[in-house]
Protein backbone atom coordinates (compact mmCIF):
# COMPACT_ATOMS: atom_id res chain seq x y z
CA UNK A 1 0.00 0.00 0.00
CA UNK A 2 1.47 3.39 -1.25
CA UNK A 3 0.11 7.03 -0.59
CA UNK A 4 2.44 9.08 -2.50
CA UNK A 5 0.96 12.22 -0.69
CA UNK A 6 2.59 11.42 2.60
CA UNK A 7 5.19 8.26 1.82
CA UNK A 8 6.45 7.18 -1.58
CA UNK A 9 7.43 4.20 0.17
CA UNK A 10 5.46 0.38 -0.42
CA UNK A 11 5.17 -1.62 2.42
CA UNK A 12 7.71 -3.79 1.03
CA UNK A 13 10.26 -0.51 0.84
CA UNK A 14 9.52 0.10 3.91
CA UNK A 15 10.45 -3.27 5.68
CA UNK A 16 13.35 -3.72 3.34
CA UNK A 17 14.56 -0.68 5.26
CA UNK A 18 13.39 -1.33 8.60
CA UNK A 19 15.37 -4.74 8.32
CA UNK A 20 18.47 -2.79 6.94
CA UNK A 21 18.36 -0.99 10.00
CA UNK A 22 16.72 1.76 9.54
CA UNK A 23 14.46 3.34 12.62
CA UNK A 24 11.99 5.53 10.70
CA UNK A 25 10.86 3.10 8.44
CA UNK A 26 8.79 0.95 10.78
CA UNK A 27 7.48 4.74 12.30
CA UNK A 28 6.06 5.06 9.04
CA UNK A 29 4.38 1.93 8.47
CA UNK A 30 2.60 2.21 11.94
CA UNK A 31 1.22 5.50 11.00
CA UNK A 32 0.20 3.97 7.73
CA UNK A 33 -2.21 1.46 9.17
CA UNK A 34 -3.06 2.55 12.34
CA UNK A 35 -6.18 3.82 11.66
CA UNK A 36 -7.93 0.93 9.42
CA UNK A 37 -6.20 -1.69 11.80
CA UNK A 38 -7.28 -0.05 15.23
CA UNK A 39 -10.64 0.16 13.77
CA UNK A 40 -10.47 -3.59 12.86
CA UNK A 41 -9.13 -4.45 16.42
CA UNK A 42 -11.16 -2.50 18.17
CA UNK A 43 -14.48 -3.65 16.59
CA UNK A 44 -13.24 -7.26 16.49
CA UNK A 45 -12.09 -7.15 20.45
CA UNK A 46 -15.43 -4.80 21.37
CA UNK A 47 -12.50 -3.08 23.96
CA UNK A 48 -10.33 -0.18 22.53
CA UNK A 49 -7.86 -0.42 25.18
CA UNK A 50 -7.67 -4.44 24.88
CA UNK A 51 -7.24 -3.11 20.69
CA UNK A 52 -4.39 -0.75 21.44
CA UNK A 53 -2.95 -3.48 23.56
CA UNK A 54 -3.11 -5.98 20.64
CA UNK A 55 -1.87 -2.88 18.09
CA UNK A 56 1.57 -1.93 20.10
CA UNK A 57 1.55 -6.28 20.12
CA UNK A 58 1.01 -6.34 16.72
CA UNK A 59 4.00 -4.25 15.61
CA UNK A 60 6.41 -5.70 18.45
CA UNK A 61 5.46 -8.89 16.19
CA UNK A 62 6.45 -7.36 13.04
CA UNK A 63 9.43 -6.08 14.57
CA UNK A 64 11.01 -9.33 15.70
CA UNK A 65 9.41 -11.27 12.94
CA UNK A 66 10.79 -8.65 9.90
CA UNK A 67 13.93 -10.53 9.21
CA UNK A 68 11.29 -13.75 8.29
CA UNK A 69 8.79 -11.89 5.90
CA UNK A 70 9.21 -12.25 2.65
CA UNK A 71 9.32 -9.23 0.87
CA UNK A 72 7.91 -10.95 -2.31
CA UNK A 73 4.84 -11.37 -0.74
CA UNK A 74 1.97 -8.35 0.50
CA UNK A 75 3.22 -7.05 3.67
CA UNK A 76 -1.09 -6.30 4.90
CA UNK A 77 -2.84 -9.71 5.03
CA UNK A 78 0.70 -10.94 6.75
CA UNK A 79 0.16 -7.79 9.15
CA UNK A 80 -3.82 -8.34 9.66
CA UNK A 81 -3.01 -12.16 9.99
CA UNK A 82 -1.05 -11.34 13.08
CA UNK A 83 -3.09 -8.64 14.46
CA UNK A 84 -5.77 -11.64 14.36
CA UNK A 85 -4.25 -13.86 15.97
CA UNK A 86 -2.97 -11.78 18.67
CA UNK A 87 -6.23 -9.96 19.10
CA UNK A 88 -8.25 -13.69 19.90
CA UNK A 89 -5.17 -14.66 22.02
CA UNK A 90 -5.96 -11.46 24.00
CA UNK A 91 -9.64 -11.83 24.03
CA UNK A 92 -9.09 -15.48 24.99
CA UNK A 93 -6.92 -14.26 28.14
CA UNK A 94 -9.09 -11.86 29.18
CA UNK A 95 -12.44 -14.11 28.96
CA UNK A 96 -13.93 -11.20 29.31
CA UNK A 97 -16.91 -11.61 26.03
CA UNK A 98 -20.04 -14.06 27.07
CA UNK A 99 -21.04 -15.88 24.58
CA UNK A 100 -23.96 -15.08 23.20
CA UNK A 101 -26.45 -18.02 22.56
CA UNK A 102 -27.78 -17.90 19.01
CA UNK A 103 -29.83 -20.67 17.06
CA UNK A 104 -28.46 -24.25 17.25
CA UNK A 105 -27.48 -24.25 14.11
CA UNK A 106 -24.67 -21.16 14.00
CA UNK A 107 -22.49 -24.30 15.51
CA UNK A 108 -21.32 -25.12 11.17
CA UNK A 109 -20.39 -22.41 8.94
CA UNK A 110 -22.08 -23.54 6.24
CA UNK A 111 -25.08 -24.37 7.95
CA UNK A 112 -27.57 -21.40 7.06
CA UNK A 113 -30.88 -22.47 6.24
CA UNK A 114 -32.09 -21.93 9.61
CA UNK A 115 -31.73 -18.41 8.86
CA UNK A 116 -33.23 -18.46 5.01
CA UNK A 117 -36.08 -16.69 6.59
CA UNK A 118 -33.88 -14.01 8.22
CA UNK A 119 -35.03 -11.41 5.44
CA UNK A 120 -37.85 -12.08 5.11
CA UNK A 121 -40.69 -9.34 5.43
CA UNK A 122 -39.32 -6.09 5.64
CA UNK A 123 -36.38 -4.43 7.44
CA UNK A 124 -36.48 -0.92 8.95
CA UNK A 125 -33.91 1.32 7.11
CA UNK A 126 -31.97 3.51 9.79
CA UNK A 127 -33.87 6.51 8.54
CA UNK A 128 -37.25 4.85 9.69
CA UNK A 129 -36.00 5.61 13.64
CA UNK A 130 -34.28 8.04 15.30
CA UNK A 131 -30.63 7.10 14.61
CA UNK A 132 -29.42 8.91 17.83
CA UNK A 133 -25.90 7.95 19.90
CA UNK A 134 -28.17 5.46 21.95
CA UNK A 135 -29.39 3.90 18.07
CA UNK A 136 -25.34 4.05 17.68
CA UNK A 137 -24.52 2.25 20.95
CA UNK A 138 -27.11 -0.26 19.95
CA UNK A 139 -25.82 -1.21 16.90
CA UNK A 140 -22.29 -1.39 18.42
CA UNK A 141 -23.37 -4.19 20.81
CA UNK A 142 -25.37 -5.90 18.25
CA UNK A 143 -22.00 -6.09 16.13
CA UNK A 144 -19.85 -6.64 19.43
CA UNK A 145 -22.29 -9.57 20.40
CA UNK A 146 -21.90 -11.12 17.15
CA UNK A 147 -20.17 -14.81 17.51
CA UNK A 148 -16.20 -14.16 17.51
CA UNK A 149 -15.80 -15.83 13.77
CA UNK A 150 -19.00 -13.85 12.07
CA UNK A 151 -17.50 -10.32 14.24
CA UNK A 152 -14.23 -11.19 12.69
CA UNK A 153 -15.16 -11.69 8.76
CA UNK A 154 -17.69 -9.12 8.75
CA UNK A 155 -14.88 -6.28 10.25
CA UNK A 156 -12.83 -7.51 7.56
CA UNK A 157 -14.71 -7.71 4.54
CA UNK A 158 -17.40 -4.81 5.15
CA UNK A 159 -16.13 -2.11 7.64
CA UNK A 160 -12.33 -2.65 6.65
CA UNK A 161 -13.56 -3.39 2.89
CA UNK A 162 -11.35 -6.34 2.44
CA UNK A 163 -10.99 -8.59 -0.48
CA UNK A 164 -12.93 -11.98 0.16
CA UNK A 165 -9.80 -13.92 -0.71
CA UNK A 166 -7.56 -11.49 1.47
CA UNK A 167 -10.00 -12.01 4.43
CA UNK A 168 -9.07 -16.23 3.68
CA UNK A 169 -5.15 -15.43 3.77
CA UNK A 170 -5.80 -13.51 6.78
CA UNK A 171 -7.63 -16.04 8.86
CA UNK A 172 -6.43 -18.81 7.44
CA UNK A 173 -9.47 -20.28 5.97
CA UNK A 174 -11.20 -21.13 2.19
CA UNK A 175 -13.14 -18.62 0.15
CA UNK A 176 -15.88 -20.27 0.98
CA UNK A 177 -16.08 -20.05 4.30
CA UNK A 178 -15.71 -16.64 4.49
CA UNK A 179 -18.55 -16.29 2.78
CA UNK A 180 -20.81 -18.69 4.65
CA UNK A 181 -19.72 -16.94 7.95
CA UNK A 182 -20.04 -13.11 6.84
CA UNK A 183 -23.66 -14.24 4.93
CA UNK A 184 -24.62 -15.54 8.26
CA UNK A 185 -23.13 -11.92 10.67
CA UNK A 186 -25.22 -9.90 8.14
CA UNK A 187 -28.31 -12.22 8.70
CA UNK A 188 -28.08 -12.43 12.24
CA UNK A 189 -27.29 -8.36 12.78
CA UNK A 190 -30.34 -8.18 10.39
CA UNK A 191 -32.59 -10.16 12.83
CA UNK A 192 -31.36 -8.17 16.04
CA UNK A 193 -31.56 -5.08 14.01
CA UNK A 194 -35.00 -5.79 13.31
CA UNK A 195 -36.08 -6.67 16.63
CA UNK A 196 -34.32 -3.37 17.57
CA UNK A 197 -36.28 -0.99 14.99
CA UNK A 198 -39.50 -2.77 15.81
CA UNK A 199 -38.85 -2.30 19.77
CA UNK A 200 -37.94 1.63 18.96
CA UNK B 1 -33.79 -26.10 -6.58
CA UNK B 2 -36.23 -25.60 -3.29
CA UNK B 3 -37.17 -21.93 -2.52
CA UNK B 4 -35.53 -21.86 0.50
CA UNK B 5 -31.96 -22.60 -1.35
CA UNK B 6 -33.11 -20.37 -4.19
CA UNK B 7 -33.67 -17.77 -1.13
CA UNK B 8 -30.23 -18.62 0.21
CA UNK B 9 -28.44 -18.41 -3.09
CA UNK B 10 -30.48 -14.89 -3.55
CA UNK B 11 -29.09 -13.21 -0.29
CA UNK B 12 -25.74 -14.60 -1.12
CA UNK B 13 -25.59 -12.59 -4.63
CA UNK B 14 -26.96 -9.42 -3.47
CA UNK B 15 -24.36 -9.27 -0.32
CA UNK B 16 -21.68 -9.51 -3.02
CA UNK B 17 -23.60 -6.76 -4.74
CA UNK B 18 -23.43 -4.75 -2.38
CA UNK B 19 -20.24 -5.08 -1.37
CA UNK B 20 -18.88 -4.33 -4.47
CA UNK B 21 -17.74 -8.03 -5.32
CA UNK B 22 -19.70 -8.61 -8.70
CA UNK B 23 -18.26 -8.80 -12.02
CA UNK B 24 -20.56 -6.84 -14.81
CA UNK B 25 -22.33 -9.95 -16.02
CA UNK B 26 -23.49 -10.47 -12.67
CA UNK B 27 -24.49 -6.62 -11.99
CA UNK B 28 -26.54 -7.00 -15.23
CA UNK B 29 -28.59 -10.30 -13.70
CA UNK B 30 -29.45 -8.29 -10.88
CA UNK B 31 -30.33 -5.04 -12.27
CA UNK B 32 -32.63 -7.25 -14.65
CA UNK B 33 -34.31 -9.15 -11.85
CA UNK B 34 -34.90 -6.34 -9.52
CA UNK B 35 -37.44 -4.89 -12.03
CA UNK B 36 -38.88 -7.84 -12.87
CA UNK B 37 -38.72 -9.94 -9.43
CA UNK B 38 -40.64 -8.53 -6.60
CA UNK B 39 -39.71 -10.56 -3.75
CA UNK B 40 -35.78 -9.97 -5.12
CA UNK B 41 -35.96 -6.44 -5.18
CA UNK B 42 -37.67 -6.68 -1.50
CA UNK B 43 -34.70 -8.75 -0.77
CA UNK B 44 -32.37 -6.73 -1.87
CA UNK B 45 -34.34 -3.24 0.16
CA UNK B 46 -34.12 -5.32 3.36
CA UNK B 47 -29.95 -5.90 2.58
CA UNK B 48 -29.62 -2.17 2.08
CA UNK B 49 -31.29 -1.07 5.44
CA UNK B 50 -29.04 -3.57 7.13
CA UNK B 51 -25.78 -2.51 5.92
CA UNK B 52 -27.18 0.96 6.53
CA UNK B 53 -27.72 0.21 9.67
CA UNK B 54 -24.41 -1.65 10.20
CA UNK B 55 -22.81 1.59 9.06
CA UNK B 56 -24.51 3.10 12.28
CA UNK B 57 -21.65 1.85 14.25
CA UNK B 58 -19.35 4.40 15.35
CA UNK B 59 -15.67 4.46 13.73
CA UNK B 60 -13.28 3.57 16.27
CA UNK B 61 -11.42 6.42 18.10
CA UNK B 62 -7.81 5.95 17.12
CA UNK B 63 -5.55 7.55 20.09
CA UNK B 64 -4.01 10.41 19.68
CA UNK B 65 -0.46 9.11 20.62
CA UNK B 66 -1.01 5.73 19.09
CA UNK B 67 2.16 5.36 16.99
CA UNK B 68 4.42 6.89 19.76
CA UNK B 69 3.50 4.56 22.45
CA UNK B 70 3.70 1.93 19.99
CA UNK B 71 7.19 2.49 19.04
CA UNK B 72 8.08 3.14 22.87
CA UNK B 73 6.17 -0.01 23.62
CA UNK B 74 8.32 -1.97 20.66
CA UNK B 75 11.49 -0.30 22.10
CA UNK B 76 11.24 -1.15 25.95
CA UNK B 77 9.92 -4.53 24.85
CA UNK B 78 12.98 -4.74 23.04
CA UNK B 79 15.54 -3.80 25.13
CA UNK B 80 13.85 -6.11 27.94
CA UNK B 81 14.27 -9.07 26.01
CA UNK B 82 18.03 -8.48 25.25
CA UNK B 83 18.35 -7.81 28.93
CA UNK B 84 16.57 -11.53 29.98
CA UNK B 85 18.53 -13.14 27.16
CA UNK B 86 21.77 -11.71 28.23
CA UNK B 87 20.81 -13.07 31.96
CA UNK B 88 19.65 -16.15 30.79
CA UNK B 89 22.88 -16.57 29.11
CA UNK B 90 25.01 -15.80 31.79
CA UNK B 91 22.73 -18.01 33.92
CA UNK B 92 23.36 -20.50 31.41
CA UNK B 93 27.19 -19.88 31.29
CA UNK B 94 27.72 -19.48 35.39
CA UNK B 95 25.66 -23.05 35.17
CA UNK B 96 28.61 -24.93 33.09
CA UNK B 97 31.33 -22.64 34.08
CA UNK B 98 31.04 -24.39 37.90
CA UNK B 99 32.16 -27.84 37.22
CA UNK B 100 34.42 -26.26 34.42
CA UNK B 101 36.29 -24.74 37.27
CA UNK B 102 36.37 -27.65 39.25
CA UNK B 103 38.03 -28.98 36.41
CA UNK B 104 40.84 -26.61 35.87
CA UNK B 105 41.55 -26.41 39.32
CA UNK B 106 41.84 -30.40 39.42
CA UNK B 107 44.23 -30.06 36.08
CA UNK B 108 46.38 -27.38 37.96
CA UNK B 109 46.67 -29.28 41.15
CA UNK B 110 48.30 -32.21 38.88
CA UNK B 111 50.27 -30.13 37.18
CA UNK B 112 51.69 -28.76 40.10
CA UNK B 113 51.94 -31.90 41.87
CA UNK B 114 54.22 -33.79 38.78
CA UNK B 115 56.33 -30.93 38.36
CA UNK B 116 57.02 -30.43 42.37
CA UNK B 117 57.03 -34.37 43.49
CA UNK B 118 60.36 -34.73 41.34
CA UNK B 119 62.11 -31.67 43.18
CA UNK B 120 60.70 -32.86 46.55
CA UNK B 121 62.54 -35.90 46.15
CA UNK B 122 65.42 -34.96 44.58
CA UNK B 123 66.28 -32.95 47.45
CA UNK B 124 65.75 -35.04 50.51
CA UNK B 125 68.99 -36.00 50.69
CA UNK B 126 68.21 -38.39 53.69
CA UNK B 127 66.69 -41.12 51.27
CA UNK B 128 68.68 -42.75 48.51
CA UNK B 129 68.07 -41.42 45.44
CA UNK B 130 67.60 -43.70 42.96
CA UNK B 131 67.02 -47.43 42.89
CA UNK B 132 70.88 -48.30 41.69
CA UNK B 133 71.97 -46.03 44.74
CA UNK B 134 69.45 -47.50 47.06
CA UNK B 135 70.87 -51.45 46.21
CA UNK B 136 74.71 -50.42 46.67
CA UNK B 137 74.43 -48.28 49.69
CA UNK B 138 72.38 -51.27 51.44
CA UNK B 139 74.89 -53.81 50.50
CA UNK B 140 78.44 -51.40 51.21
CA UNK B 141 76.49 -50.72 54.49
CA UNK B 142 78.19 -48.53 57.01
CA UNK B 143 81.94 -50.31 55.56
CA UNK B 144 81.51 -47.84 52.79
CA UNK B 145 84.52 -45.44 52.46
CA UNK B 146 84.09 -42.55 49.44
CA UNK B 147 88.02 -42.19 49.43
CA UNK B 148 88.96 -45.65 49.21
CA UNK B 149 89.52 -46.14 45.23
CA UNK B 150 87.90 -49.69 45.48
CA UNK B 151 84.49 -48.00 45.72
CA UNK B 152 85.02 -45.49 42.78
CA UNK B 153 82.28 -46.53 40.67
CA UNK B 154 81.68 -43.77 37.69
CA UNK B 155 78.33 -44.49 37.62
CA UNK B 156 76.59 -44.11 41.05
CA UNK B 157 79.93 -42.10 42.52
CA UNK B 158 78.36 -38.74 42.31
CA UNK B 159 75.16 -39.84 43.49
CA UNK B 160 77.01 -42.03 46.02
CA UNK B 161 78.79 -38.42 47.47
CA UNK B 162 75.04 -37.23 48.24
CA UNK B 163 74.80 -39.90 50.81
CA UNK B 164 78.15 -39.61 52.57
CA UNK B 165 77.10 -37.77 55.51
CA UNK B 166 75.18 -40.21 57.15
CA UNK B 167 77.03 -43.65 55.86
CA UNK B 168 80.92 -41.86 56.29
CA UNK B 169 83.02 -41.65 59.57
CA UNK B 170 83.85 -38.24 59.97
CA UNK B 171 87.31 -36.81 59.53
CA UNK B 172 89.27 -36.01 62.61
CA UNK B 173 90.33 -32.38 62.95
CA UNK B 174 93.11 -31.23 65.07
CA UNK B 175 91.79 -27.53 66.95
CA UNK B 176 95.01 -26.31 68.45
CA UNK B 177 94.27 -25.16 71.93
CA UNK B 178 93.05 -21.96 72.69
CA UNK B 179 94.45 -19.88 75.19
CA UNK B 180 91.57 -18.23 76.84
CA UNK B 181 91.07 -20.99 79.99
CA UNK B 182 91.81 -19.24 83.40
CA UNK B 183 95.30 -19.51 84.47
CA UNK B 184 96.82 -20.96 81.37
CA UNK B 185 98.54 -17.49 79.80
CA UNK B 186 100.82 -17.60 76.84
CA UNK B 187 104.09 -16.33 77.30
CA UNK B 188 105.39 -13.00 76.77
Amino acid sequence: MTDPKTNPYSDSDLMRRHRDGDELALGMLIQRYKDELFAFLARFTGDSHLAEDVFQDTFLQVHLKADGFDLSKRFKPWLYTIAANKARDAMRKRSRRPTVPLDASMGTDDDAKSFASTLEGNIPGPDEISANLETRHAVRTMINELPEAQREVLTLAYFNGMPYQDVADTIGAPLGTVKSRLHAAIREFAKRWTHYARET
Amino acid sequence: MSNENRHIQDEALLIDFLMGHCDSDQQQTIADRLETDPEFAQRHRNLEHTFAAMKLDPAPRVPDDLVARTMSHINSQTQLDALLTQQATGKDRSAWRSPRQWISAAAIVLLLAAAVLPWISKFNTGQPVGPGVDTKADILGSTYNPNDPKFEDPETQPQLIMIVPRLAAPDPIDVPKTHDEPGEMPDQ
